[in-house]
Protein backbone atom coordinates (compact mmCIF):
# COMPACT_ATOMS: atom_id res chain seq x y z
CA UNK A 1 0.00 0.00 0.00
CA UNK A 2 1.00 3.56 -1.03
CA UNK A 3 2.41 5.49 2.08
CA UNK A 4 0.26 8.35 2.19
CA UNK A 5 -0.86 10.90 4.16
CA UNK A 6 -4.89 11.18 4.85
CA UNK A 7 -6.41 13.38 2.97
CA UNK A 8 -8.41 15.95 4.91
CA UNK A 9 -11.23 14.60 3.39
CA UNK A 10 -13.09 10.92 2.75
CA UNK A 11 -12.31 9.89 -0.73
CA UNK A 12 -15.39 10.01 -1.31
CA UNK A 13 -16.43 13.00 -0.27
CA UNK A 14 -13.29 14.69 -2.85
CA UNK A 15 -14.61 12.63 -5.72
CA UNK A 16 -18.02 13.69 -4.99
CA UNK A 17 -16.37 17.52 -5.04
CA UNK A 18 -15.06 16.76 -8.69
CA UNK A 19 -17.66 18.98 -10.32
CA UNK A 20 -17.35 21.80 -8.32
CA UNK A 21 -13.84 21.78 -8.37
CA UNK A 22 -13.85 22.43 -12.17
CA UNK A 23 -16.10 25.63 -11.67
CA UNK A 24 -13.23 26.83 -10.09
CA UNK A 25 -10.22 29.40 -10.56
CA UNK A 26 -9.52 26.77 -13.34
CA UNK A 27 -6.08 24.69 -12.83
CA UNK A 28 -6.99 21.09 -13.97
CA UNK A 29 -6.83 18.43 -10.68
CA UNK A 30 -3.87 16.30 -11.25
CA UNK A 31 -2.76 13.26 -10.26
CA UNK A 32 1.59 12.71 -10.76
CA UNK A 33 3.08 9.46 -10.62
CA UNK A 34 6.88 9.38 -9.52
CA UNK A 35 9.48 6.34 -9.95
CA UNK A 36 12.96 7.38 -8.86
CA UNK A 37 14.47 4.61 -9.92
CA UNK A 38 14.10 5.13 -13.36
CA UNK A 39 14.74 9.13 -13.74
CA UNK A 40 18.14 8.27 -14.72
CA UNK A 41 19.16 6.60 -18.19
CA UNK A 42 21.35 3.58 -18.12
CA UNK A 43 23.71 2.45 -20.79
CA UNK A 44 20.86 -0.45 -22.00
CA UNK A 45 18.22 1.81 -21.75
CA UNK A 46 16.65 -0.58 -19.30
CA UNK A 47 15.12 2.43 -17.41
CA UNK A 48 13.59 3.97 -20.84
CA UNK A 49 11.97 0.40 -21.60
CA UNK A 50 10.61 -0.08 -18.18
CA UNK A 51 9.28 3.42 -18.23
CA UNK A 52 7.51 2.85 -21.77
CA UNK A 53 6.20 -0.20 -20.24
CA UNK A 54 5.07 1.66 -17.43
CA UNK A 55 3.45 4.13 -19.83
CA UNK A 56 1.66 1.93 -21.44
CA UNK A 57 0.15 0.62 -18.56
CA UNK A 58 -0.84 3.85 -16.99
CA UNK A 59 -2.77 4.62 -19.96
CA UNK A 60 -4.82 1.97 -20.03
CA UNK A 61 -6.44 3.32 -16.39
CA UNK A 62 -6.07 6.76 -18.48
CA UNK A 63 -5.70 7.10 -21.97
CA UNK A 64 -4.65 11.41 -21.67
CA UNK A 65 -2.08 9.95 -19.19
CA UNK A 66 1.51 11.92 -20.50
CA UNK A 67 5.27 11.22 -19.31
CA UNK A 68 6.66 14.56 -18.28
CA UNK A 69 10.32 13.05 -18.24
CA UNK A 70 11.97 9.69 -17.89
CA UNK A 71 10.26 8.58 -14.41
CA UNK A 72 7.24 11.32 -14.23
CA UNK A 73 3.66 10.74 -15.44
CA UNK A 74 0.80 12.80 -15.40
CA UNK A 75 -2.92 12.96 -15.78
CA UNK A 76 -5.95 14.61 -14.70
CA UNK A 77 -7.06 12.92 -11.87
CA UNK A 78 -11.42 13.75 -12.24
CA UNK A 79 -12.45 10.80 -14.45
CA UNK A 80 -10.55 8.07 -13.10
CA UNK A 81 -11.41 9.54 -9.33
CA UNK A 82 -15.12 9.22 -10.76
CA UNK A 83 -14.60 5.62 -12.33
CA UNK A 84 -12.61 4.03 -9.12
CA UNK A 85 -14.92 5.85 -6.57
CA UNK A 86 -12.65 8.37 -5.42
CA UNK A 87 -8.86 9.84 -5.43
CA UNK A 88 -7.76 7.15 -2.88
CA UNK A 89 -9.05 4.31 -4.92
CA UNK A 90 -7.26 5.57 -7.91
CA UNK A 91 -4.35 5.91 -6.05
CA UNK A 92 -4.37 2.31 -4.43
CA UNK A 93 -5.45 0.84 -7.63
CA UNK A 94 -2.08 2.58 -9.52
CA UNK A 95 -0.04 1.09 -7.12
CA UNK A 96 -1.21 -2.67 -7.11
CA UNK A 97 -0.76 -2.36 -11.35
CA UNK A 98 2.80 -0.45 -11.38
CA UNK A 99 3.97 -2.81 -7.90
CA UNK A 100 3.04 -5.67 -10.37
CA UNK A 101 5.14 -4.11 -13.03
CA UNK A 102 8.12 -3.20 -11.67
CA UNK A 103 8.25 -5.12 -9.03
CA UNK A 104 7.75 -4.84 -5.18
CA UNK A 105 11.18 -2.94 -4.66
CA UNK A 106 10.92 -0.50 -6.56
CA UNK A 107 10.02 3.54 -5.00
CA UNK A 108 6.99 4.58 -6.42
CA UNK A 109 5.85 8.13 -5.51
CA UNK A 110 1.98 9.21 -6.13
CA UNK A 111 0.52 12.38 -5.63
CA UNK A 112 -2.93 14.98 -6.43
CA UNK A 113 -3.24 18.54 -6.77
CA UNK A 114 -4.53 21.54 -8.66
CA UNK A 115 -2.43 21.83 -11.65
CA UNK A 116 0.80 20.01 -12.96
CA UNK A 117 3.35 21.71 -10.43
CA UNK A 118 1.97 21.23 -7.24
CA UNK A 119 0.80 17.79 -8.41
CA UNK A 120 4.19 16.81 -9.32
CA UNK A 121 5.78 18.34 -5.74
CA UNK A 122 2.51 16.22 -3.90
CA UNK A 123 3.38 13.28 -5.42
CA UNK A 124 7.30 13.74 -4.52
CA UNK A 125 5.95 14.24 -0.80
CA UNK A 126 2.96 11.70 -1.50
CA UNK A 127 0.18 13.35 -0.47
CA UNK A 128 -3.24 14.19 -1.99
CA UNK A 129 -4.05 18.27 -1.49
CA UNK A 130 -7.63 18.24 -1.06
CA UNK A 131 -9.64 20.10 -2.87
CA UNK A 132 -9.38 24.18 -2.51
CA UNK A 133 -6.26 23.56 -0.54
CA UNK A 134 -3.77 23.68 -2.82
CA UNK A 135 -2.88 27.27 -2.80
CA UNK A 136 -2.05 26.74 0.90
CA UNK A 137 0.00 23.51 0.19
CA UNK A 138 1.92 25.78 -2.04
CA UNK A 139 2.47 28.74 -0.03
CA UNK A 140 4.25 26.92 2.62
CA UNK A 141 6.65 25.09 0.32
CA UNK A 142 10.00 26.22 0.54
CA UNK A 143 11.33 28.37 -2.79
CA UNK A 144 14.31 26.18 -3.62
CA UNK A 145 10.80 23.63 -4.81
CA UNK A 146 10.68 25.71 -8.13
CA UNK A 147 13.76 23.73 -9.02
CA UNK A 148 15.12 27.53 -10.08
CA UNK A 149 18.36 27.50 -8.09
CA UNK A 150 19.49 31.21 -9.45
CA UNK A 151 16.23 32.35 -8.50
CA UNK A 152 15.61 31.35 -5.34
CA UNK A 153 18.74 32.77 -4.42
CA UNK A 154 17.55 35.94 -5.26
CA UNK A 155 14.76 35.41 -3.30
CA UNK A 156 16.56 33.88 -0.14
CA UNK A 157 18.19 37.00 -0.21
CA UNK A 158 15.95 39.16 0.51
CA UNK A 159 13.74 37.31 2.58
CA UNK A 160 11.43 35.54 0.77
CA UNK A 161 11.36 31.70 1.80
CA UNK A 162 8.50 30.68 0.93
CA UNK A 163 6.57 30.49 -2.17
CA UNK A 164 3.20 31.96 -0.14
CA UNK A 165 5.38 35.20 0.82
CA UNK A 166 6.96 35.06 -3.54
CA UNK A 167 3.23 34.67 -4.79
CA UNK A 168 2.31 38.33 -2.87
CA UNK A 169 4.59 40.05 -4.70
CA UNK A 170 2.95 42.26 -7.45
CA UNK A 171 3.22 40.87 -10.30
CA UNK A 172 4.20 44.24 -11.93
CA UNK A 173 7.66 44.22 -9.98
CA UNK A 174 8.55 40.56 -11.26
CA UNK A 175 10.23 40.94 -14.09
CA UNK A 176 12.32 44.39 -12.97
CA UNK A 177 13.11 42.84 -9.78
CA UNK A 178 14.08 38.97 -10.44
CA UNK A 179 14.00 38.91 -14.62
CA UNK A 180 11.65 37.42 -17.11
CA UNK A 181 12.39 33.62 -16.01
CA UNK A 182 10.81 34.78 -12.71
CA UNK A 183 7.13 35.25 -13.59
CA UNK A 184 6.30 31.83 -14.44
CA UNK A 185 7.76 30.65 -11.53
CA UNK A 186 5.37 33.59 -9.85
CA UNK A 187 2.20 32.38 -11.52
CA UNK A 188 2.90 29.12 -10.75
CA UNK A 189 3.36 30.18 -6.66
CA UNK A 190 0.31 32.20 -7.47
CA UNK A 191 -1.85 29.28 -8.59
CA UNK A 192 -2.28 30.82 -12.11
CA UNK A 193 -0.40 28.49 -13.71
CA UNK A 194 1.29 24.39 -13.59
CA UNK A 195 3.61 24.81 -16.19
CA UNK A 196 7.19 25.54 -15.27
CA UNK A 197 9.76 25.48 -17.59
CA UNK A 198 12.03 22.45 -16.22
CA UNK A 199 9.35 20.51 -15.25
CA UNK A 200 9.30 18.45 -19.12
CA UNK A 201 12.56 17.39 -19.91
CA UNK A 202 12.29 17.39 -24.13
CA UNK A 203 15.09 15.41 -24.80
CA UNK A 204 14.27 12.24 -22.92
CA UNK A 205 10.69 12.38 -24.01
CA UNK A 206 11.79 12.60 -27.82
CA UNK A 207 14.03 9.37 -26.95
CA UNK A 208 10.61 7.59 -25.48
CA UNK A 209 8.58 8.81 -28.38
CA UNK A 210 11.28 7.14 -30.75
CA UNK A 211 11.31 4.06 -28.80
CA UNK A 212 7.48 4.22 -28.79
CA UNK A 213 7.11 4.28 -32.58
CA UNK A 214 9.54 1.01 -32.61
CA UNK A 215 7.09 -0.33 -30.62
CA UNK A 216 4.28 0.55 -32.77
CA UNK A 217 5.94 -0.30 -35.53
CA UNK A 218 4.85 -4.02 -35.03
CA UNK A 219 1.11 -3.44 -34.94
CA UNK A 220 2.09 -1.02 -37.88
CA UNK A 221 3.18 -3.13 -40.48
CA UNK A 222 0.12 -4.55 -39.94
CA UNK A 223 -2.22 -2.15 -41.54
CA UNK A 224 0.93 -2.47 -44.53
CA UNK A 225 0.77 -5.13 -47.08
CA UNK A 226 -2.01 -6.70 -45.03
CA UNK A 227 -3.33 -7.61 -48.40
CA UNK A 228 -2.20 -10.93 -49.44
CA UNK A 229 -2.77 -10.69 -53.71
CA UNK A 230 0.21 -11.20 -55.98
CA UNK A 231 0.84 -7.68 -56.44
CA UNK A 232 0.83 -7.05 -52.57
CA UNK A 233 3.38 -9.84 -52.40
CA UNK A 234 5.63 -8.59 -55.00
CA UNK A 235 5.57 -5.05 -53.88
CA UNK A 236 6.57 -6.20 -50.30
CA UNK A 237 9.28 -8.27 -51.78
CA UNK A 238 10.98 -5.40 -53.94
CA UNK A 239 10.48 -2.69 -50.90
CA UNK A 240 12.26 -5.52 -48.52
CA UNK A 241 15.03 -5.97 -51.37
CA UNK A 242 15.51 -1.90 -51.43
CA UNK A 243 15.81 -1.79 -48.03
CA UNK A 244 18.83 -4.77 -47.74
CA UNK A 245 20.29 -2.64 -50.62
CA UNK A 246 20.15 0.85 -49.32
CA UNK A 247 19.70 0.30 -45.55
CA UNK A 248 16.54 -0.16 -43.30
CA UNK A 249 15.91 4.01 -43.29
CA UNK A 250 15.95 3.89 -47.34
CA UNK A 251 12.17 2.12 -47.04
CA UNK A 252 9.73 3.85 -45.03
CA UNK A 253 6.24 3.58 -44.32
CA UNK A 254 4.20 6.53 -42.90
CA UNK A 255 1.78 6.58 -39.87
CA UNK A 256 -0.42 9.16 -38.63
CA UNK A 257 -0.31 9.72 -34.74
CA UNK A 258 -2.33 11.60 -32.29
CA UNK A 259 -0.52 14.96 -32.01
CA UNK A 260 -0.32 18.35 -32.35
CA UNK A 261 2.61 18.65 -34.25
CA UNK A 262 3.42 18.47 -37.83
CA UNK A 263 6.92 16.64 -37.40
CA UNK A 264 5.26 14.03 -34.75
CA UNK A 265 1.98 13.76 -36.35
CA UNK A 266 3.07 12.12 -39.59
CA UNK A 267 5.83 9.71 -38.81
CA UNK A 268 7.80 7.80 -41.08
CA UNK A 269 9.55 4.34 -40.14
CA UNK A 270 11.39 1.78 -41.16
CA UNK A 271 9.43 -0.93 -42.99
CA UNK A 272 10.34 -4.15 -40.97
CA UNK A 273 9.41 -7.67 -41.43
CA UNK A 274 6.37 -8.49 -39.17
CA UNK A 275 3.67 -8.62 -41.06
CA UNK A 276 -0.31 -9.11 -39.84
CA UNK A 277 -3.60 -7.50 -40.87
CA UNK A 278 -4.81 -4.62 -38.78
CA UNK A 279 -6.90 -1.35 -39.53
CA UNK A 280 -5.10 1.70 -39.16
CA UNK A 281 -6.91 4.97 -38.36
CA UNK A 282 -6.43 7.84 -35.80
CA UNK A 283 -8.54 10.71 -35.13
CA UNK A 284 -7.95 14.30 -35.64
CA UNK A 285 -6.72 16.00 -32.56
CA UNK A 286 -8.00 18.70 -30.83
CA UNK A 287 -5.66 22.24 -30.94
CA UNK A 288 -3.75 20.33 -33.81
CA UNK A 289 -2.13 22.76 -36.47
CA UNK A 290 -4.80 24.11 -38.54
CA UNK A 291 -5.92 23.09 -41.73
CA UNK A 292 -4.33 22.55 -44.40
CA UNK A 293 -1.05 20.86 -43.17
CA UNK A 294 2.43 21.88 -44.69
CA UNK A 295 2.95 19.05 -47.34
CA UNK A 296 7.32 19.54 -46.54
CA UNK A 297 7.51 18.81 -42.47
CA UNK A 298 11.71 19.65 -42.51
CA UNK A 299 13.45 16.47 -40.63
CA UNK A 300 15.52 18.30 -38.82
CA UNK A 301 14.28 21.93 -38.04
CA UNK A 302 16.45 24.94 -39.73
CA UNK A 303 17.32 28.29 -38.06
CA UNK A 304 16.27 31.35 -39.81
CA UNK A 305 15.17 34.69 -38.42
CA UNK A 306 12.32 36.83 -38.10
CA UNK A 307 13.20 40.53 -38.62
CA UNK A 308 11.36 43.59 -37.85
CA UNK A 309 11.37 46.47 -40.60
CA UNK A 310 14.34 47.97 -37.83
CA UNK A 311 16.21 44.40 -39.03
CA UNK A 312 16.16 43.22 -35.43
CA UNK A 313 15.11 39.85 -34.63
CA UNK A 314 11.55 39.53 -33.19
CA UNK A 315 11.16 38.03 -30.03
CA UNK A 316 8.26 36.54 -28.31
CA UNK A 317 7.19 37.11 -24.57
CA UNK A 318 5.34 34.14 -22.54
CA UNK A 319 2.13 35.45 -23.85
CA UNK A 320 3.51 34.59 -27.08
CA UNK A 321 3.26 38.54 -28.00
CA UNK A 322 5.69 39.56 -30.71
CA UNK A 323 8.72 42.26 -29.47
CA UNK A 324 7.65 43.96 -32.66
CA UNK A 325 6.11 43.86 -36.23
CA UNK A 326 7.46 41.44 -38.25
CA UNK A 327 8.87 42.32 -41.94
CA UNK A 328 10.81 40.04 -43.02
CA UNK A 329 12.57 36.61 -42.74
CA UNK A 330 16.29 35.55 -43.51
CA UNK A 331 15.95 31.78 -44.36
CA UNK A 332 17.85 29.76 -47.52
CA UNK A 333 20.58 32.61 -47.40
CA UNK A 334 18.82 35.14 -48.34
CA UNK A 335 16.04 37.80 -46.83
CA UNK A 336 12.65 37.72 -48.17
CA UNK A 337 9.81 40.52 -47.39
CA UNK A 338 6.41 39.12 -45.31
CA UNK A 339 3.22 40.09 -47.71
CA UNK A 340 1.40 38.72 -44.21
CA UNK A 341 1.68 36.39 -41.00
CA UNK A 342 -0.18 34.85 -38.26
CA UNK A 343 -0.11 35.94 -35.17
CA UNK A 344 2.59 33.52 -33.06
CA UNK A 345 0.04 31.24 -31.21
CA UNK A 346 1.56 29.49 -28.04
CA UNK A 347 1.69 25.94 -27.96
CA UNK A 348 2.87 25.25 -24.70
CA UNK A 349 -0.11 26.08 -23.04
CA UNK A 350 -1.83 22.94 -21.87
CA UNK A 351 -0.37 20.09 -19.42
CA UNK A 352 -0.64 17.43 -22.25
CA UNK A 353 2.23 18.36 -24.73
CA UNK A 354 5.45 17.02 -24.94
CA UNK A 355 7.44 19.39 -26.23
CA UNK A 356 8.51 22.81 -24.90
CA UNK A 357 8.14 24.47 -28.05
CA UNK A 358 6.28 27.32 -27.10
CA UNK A 359 4.52 29.11 -30.28
CA UNK A 360 3.98 28.58 -34.30
CA UNK A 361 3.34 31.27 -36.81
CA UNK A 362 2.35 30.84 -40.51
CA UNK A 363 4.31 33.60 -42.84
CA UNK A 364 3.60 34.25 -46.32
CA UNK A 365 6.66 35.11 -48.63
CA UNK A 366 6.57 37.57 -51.42
CA UNK A 367 7.82 34.76 -53.20
CA UNK A 368 4.28 33.06 -52.83
CA UNK A 369 5.95 30.54 -50.57
CA UNK A 370 4.08 30.03 -47.55
CA UNK A 371 6.03 28.32 -44.17
CA UNK A 372 5.33 27.52 -40.93
CA UNK A 373 7.76 28.93 -38.32
CA UNK A 374 8.53 27.33 -34.39
CA UNK A 375 9.93 29.50 -32.08
CA UNK A 376 11.72 27.67 -28.81
CA UNK A 377 13.85 28.83 -26.48
CA UNK A 378 14.02 32.31 -27.87
CA UNK A 379 15.11 31.12 -31.49
CA UNK A 380 13.10 30.90 -34.51
CA UNK A 381 13.53 27.28 -37.27
CA UNK A 382 11.69 26.63 -40.39
CA UNK A 383 9.22 23.32 -39.49
CA UNK A 384 7.43 23.31 -42.50
CA UNK A 385 6.92 24.29 -45.95
CA UNK A 386 3.26 24.52 -47.75
CA UNK A 387 4.72 23.39 -51.34
CA UNK B 1 -9.68 -7.42 -74.95
CA UNK B 2 -7.40 -5.44 -72.25
CA UNK B 3 -9.33 -4.32 -69.54
CA UNK B 4 -9.52 -0.90 -68.39
CA UNK B 5 -7.32 -1.55 -65.45
CA UNK B 6 -4.69 -2.60 -66.98
CA UNK B 7 -4.40 0.60 -69.55
CA UNK B 8 -5.06 3.31 -67.30
CA UNK B 9 -4.59 4.50 -63.58
CA UNK B 10 -7.33 6.55 -61.94
CA UNK B 11 -7.08 10.04 -61.56
CA UNK B 12 -9.40 12.15 -59.25
CA UNK B 13 -12.56 13.67 -60.67
CA UNK B 14 -10.88 17.27 -59.59
CA UNK B 15 -7.38 16.66 -62.14
CA UNK B 16 -8.82 14.33 -64.79
CA UNK B 17 -9.18 17.42 -67.15
CA UNK B 18 -5.14 17.08 -67.40
CA UNK B 19 -5.42 14.40 -68.79
CA UNK B 20 -6.21 13.38 -71.93
CA UNK B 21 -9.02 10.63 -72.02
CA UNK B 22 -9.53 11.49 -68.06
CA UNK B 23 -6.98 8.67 -66.87
CA UNK B 24 -3.39 8.13 -66.80
CA UNK B 25 -1.99 5.94 -68.92
CA UNK B 26 0.11 2.87 -68.01
CA UNK B 27 3.79 3.46 -68.71
CA UNK B 28 3.51 7.27 -69.23
CA UNK B 29 6.03 9.98 -67.55
CA UNK B 30 3.79 12.52 -65.80
CA UNK B 31 6.05 15.80 -65.52
CA UNK B 32 4.69 18.37 -62.88
CA UNK B 33 6.63 21.36 -62.88
CA UNK B 34 6.28 24.28 -60.27
CA UNK B 35 8.53 26.94 -58.33
CA UNK B 36 10.06 26.63 -54.99
CA UNK B 37 7.46 26.18 -52.36
CA UNK B 38 4.45 26.49 -55.16
CA UNK B 39 2.30 23.63 -54.77
CA UNK B 40 4.21 20.83 -56.80
CA UNK B 41 4.46 18.53 -53.50
CA UNK B 42 0.87 18.83 -53.05
CA UNK B 43 0.00 18.22 -56.92
CA UNK B 44 1.75 15.42 -56.64
CA UNK B 45 0.25 13.87 -53.60
CA UNK B 46 -3.21 14.55 -54.91
CA UNK B 47 -2.51 13.13 -58.27
CA UNK B 48 -1.26 9.43 -56.52
CA UNK B 49 -4.14 9.72 -53.73
CA UNK B 50 -6.37 8.32 -56.25
CA UNK B 51 -4.52 5.11 -57.78
CA UNK B 52 -3.62 4.40 -53.66
CA UNK B 53 -7.10 4.65 -52.28
CA UNK B 54 -8.23 1.82 -55.41
CA UNK B 55 -5.26 -0.35 -53.87
CA UNK B 56 -2.26 0.48 -56.19
CA UNK B 57 0.97 0.87 -54.75
CA UNK B 58 2.77 4.06 -54.87
CA UNK B 59 6.41 4.90 -53.45
CA UNK B 60 7.30 8.52 -52.97
CA UNK B 61 10.99 8.49 -53.81
CA UNK B 62 13.12 11.33 -53.10
CA UNK B 63 11.57 13.06 -51.05
CA UNK B 64 13.47 14.56 -47.69
CA UNK B 65 11.08 15.63 -45.88
CA UNK B 66 7.49 14.89 -46.72
CA UNK B 67 4.61 16.21 -44.92
CA UNK B 68 2.66 13.06 -43.84
CA UNK B 69 -0.10 15.04 -42.63
CA UNK B 70 -0.40 17.19 -45.93
CA UNK B 71 -0.66 14.30 -48.27
CA UNK B 72 -3.25 12.14 -46.06
CA UNK B 73 -5.44 15.14 -47.07
CA UNK B 74 -5.08 15.58 -50.13
CA UNK B 75 -6.11 11.99 -50.16
CA UNK B 76 -3.29 9.46 -50.39
CA UNK B 77 -4.09 6.18 -48.73
CA UNK B 78 -0.90 5.77 -46.24
CA UNK B 79 -1.22 2.39 -46.48
CA UNK B 80 -0.43 1.72 -49.94
CA UNK B 81 2.36 3.99 -50.04
CA UNK B 82 5.99 3.85 -49.47
CA UNK B 83 8.96 6.70 -48.70
CA UNK B 84 12.10 6.36 -50.11
CA UNK B 85 14.42 9.35 -48.80
CA UNK B 86 17.30 8.20 -51.26
CA UNK B 87 19.19 10.92 -53.65
CA UNK B 88 21.78 10.77 -56.36
CA UNK B 89 22.39 7.54 -58.29
CA UNK B 90 20.89 5.38 -55.24
CA UNK B 91 17.62 6.88 -56.02
CA UNK B 92 17.83 6.17 -59.74
CA UNK B 93 18.61 2.46 -58.92
CA UNK B 94 15.82 2.18 -56.32
CA UNK B 95 13.31 3.70 -58.53
CA UNK B 96 14.13 1.13 -61.26
CA UNK B 97 13.75 -1.65 -58.61
CA UNK B 98 10.35 -0.23 -57.67
CA UNK B 99 9.53 0.30 -60.97
CA UNK B 100 9.21 -3.42 -61.04
CA UNK B 101 6.15 -3.89 -58.19
CA UNK B 102 4.47 -0.19 -57.87
CA UNK B 103 2.21 1.03 -59.97
CA UNK B 104 3.27 4.48 -59.62
CA UNK B 105 6.20 6.34 -59.10
CA UNK B 106 6.26 9.86 -57.32
CA UNK B 107 9.99 10.85 -57.85
CA UNK B 108 10.94 14.17 -56.15
CA UNK B 109 13.74 15.96 -57.95
CA UNK B 110 15.50 18.56 -56.30
CA UNK B 111 18.28 18.57 -59.33
CA UNK B 112 17.85 17.09 -62.65
CA UNK B 113 18.70 13.82 -63.21
CA UNK B 114 21.19 12.76 -65.82
CA UNK B 115 19.36 12.13 -68.96
CA UNK B 116 20.60 8.60 -70.14
CA UNK B 117 18.70 7.06 -66.69
CA UNK B 118 15.49 9.35 -66.83
CA UNK B 119 15.10 7.48 -70.26
CA UNK B 120 16.18 4.27 -68.82
CA UNK B 121 14.00 5.07 -65.93
CA UNK B 122 10.91 5.33 -68.49
CA UNK B 123 11.46 2.90 -70.31
CA UNK B 124 11.55 0.46 -67.91
CA UNK B 125 8.09 2.10 -66.68
CA UNK B 126 6.79 1.69 -70.05
CA UNK B 127 8.06 -2.09 -70.11
CA UNK B 128 6.34 -2.35 -66.73
CA UNK B 129 3.49 -0.80 -67.57
CA UNK B 130 4.02 1.67 -64.22
CA UNK B 131 3.66 5.73 -64.01
CA UNK B 132 6.29 8.19 -62.87
CA UNK B 133 5.76 11.63 -61.94
CA UNK B 134 8.40 13.84 -61.83
CA UNK B 135 8.18 16.94 -59.60
CA UNK B 136 10.15 19.50 -60.01
CA UNK B 137 11.16 22.87 -60.84
CA UNK B 138 10.73 23.17 -64.25
CA UNK B 139 11.49 21.00 -67.39
CA UNK B 140 15.02 21.03 -66.88
CA UNK B 141 15.26 18.05 -64.30
CA UNK B 142 13.65 15.32 -67.01
CA UNK B 143 13.91 15.30 -70.53
CA UNK B 144 11.50 13.84 -72.50
CA UNK B 145 7.89 13.57 -70.40
CA UNK B 146 4.95 12.06 -72.01
CA UNK B 147 2.77 14.34 -69.93
CA UNK B 148 4.34 17.98 -68.64
CA UNK B 149 1.84 19.46 -65.81
CA UNK B 150 2.85 23.29 -65.06
CA UNK B 151 1.88 24.49 -61.83
CA UNK B 152 1.53 28.95 -62.26
CA UNK B 153 -0.01 31.69 -60.01
CA UNK B 154 -0.07 29.91 -57.00
CA UNK B 155 -1.82 32.23 -54.17
CA UNK B 156 -2.75 31.59 -50.39
CA UNK B 157 -5.52 32.91 -49.02
CA UNK B 158 -7.13 33.53 -45.59
CA UNK B 159 -3.87 35.08 -44.00
CA UNK B 160 -3.43 38.79 -43.02
CA UNK B 161 -0.90 41.08 -41.84
CA UNK B 162 -1.00 39.88 -38.18
CA UNK B 163 -3.91 37.38 -38.76
CA UNK B 164 -5.61 34.81 -40.00
CA UNK B 165 -4.09 31.58 -40.99
CA UNK B 166 -3.25 30.12 -44.32
CA UNK B 167 -6.70 28.84 -45.62
CA UNK B 168 -6.41 27.57 -48.97
CA UNK B 169 -4.32 28.55 -51.94
CA UNK B 170 -5.12 29.24 -55.81
CA UNK B 171 -3.15 27.62 -58.61
CA UNK B 172 -3.76 27.55 -62.08
CA UNK B 173 -3.01 24.17 -63.52
CA UNK B 174 -1.84 23.70 -67.01
CA UNK B 175 -0.85 20.57 -68.43
CA UNK B 176 0.57 19.63 -72.60
CA UNK B 177 0.76 15.81 -74.08
CA UNK B 178 3.98 15.74 -75.94
CA UNK B 179 2.54 13.86 -78.68
CA UNK B 180 0.24 17.10 -78.97
CA UNK B 181 -2.86 14.33 -78.56
CA UNK B 182 -4.63 16.96 -77.49
CA UNK B 183 -5.31 20.39 -77.14
CA UNK B 184 -3.75 21.55 -73.80
CA UNK B 185 -5.92 22.13 -70.76
CA UNK B 186 -5.70 24.88 -68.14
CA UNK B 187 -7.87 25.80 -65.13
CA UNK B 188 -7.80 27.11 -61.26
CA UNK B 189 -7.16 24.25 -58.75
CA UNK B 190 -7.12 24.49 -54.79
CA UNK B 191 -4.76 23.13 -53.80
CA UNK B 192 -5.08 22.64 -51.39
CA UNK B 193 -8.60 23.81 -50.49
CA UNK B 194 -9.41 24.78 -47.22
CA UNK B 195 -10.01 21.13 -45.92
CA UNK B 196 -6.40 19.82 -47.01
CA UNK B 197 -7.57 18.49 -50.06
CA UNK B 198 -7.80 19.22 -53.94
CA UNK B 199 -10.58 21.12 -55.41
CA UNK B 200 -12.10 22.13 -58.75
CA UNK B 201 -11.96 26.34 -58.04
CA UNK B 202 -15.62 27.70 -58.88
CA UNK B 203 -14.81 30.28 -62.06
CA UNK B 204 -12.41 27.43 -63.15
CA UNK B 205 -12.45 27.28 -66.94
CA UNK B 206 -10.65 30.05 -68.91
Amino acid sequence: MPRLRAAATPASAVAGQGKFAARGEGLQRMLALRCPDLFEEDSEAEHLRRFAEALTMVRELCPFAEALRLGVIVFPARGPARFFGGEQRVLQELHQRLVGLLGEESAIQLGIADGLFAACTAAAMQEIVPLGKTQAFLAQLPVACLGQPKLSASLERVGIYRLGLFARLPEASITERFGRDAVAAHRVARGQSGELPGLRDAKALARLASLEAERSLVSHQADFFGGSSVQDRRALAIARGVQDRFGPRSLMVARLFAGRDPSTRGRLLPLASANSPRSSGEGPWPGSLPLPSPARVLRRAQAVSLLSTEGEEIQLDRHATMSARPASLEAWGRRQVLVAWSDAWPVEEGWWHRSRRLARMQLLLESGVAVLLAYSEGRWSLEGIYD
Amino acid sequence: MVSASARWLPVAEELAELFPEGHCQRGWTVLITAAFGQGGHSLAYALASEPSRCGHWCAVVGAEDPGIAAAAELGLDLTRVVFVPLAGESLAEAAGSLLDGFDMLLLVLDRGIKASTARRLAARARDRRAVIVVVGKDNSVWPEADLTITVKDAHWEGLGQGSGRLRARRARVHSAARRGERRPSAYALHLPSHEGSVGVCDDAKT
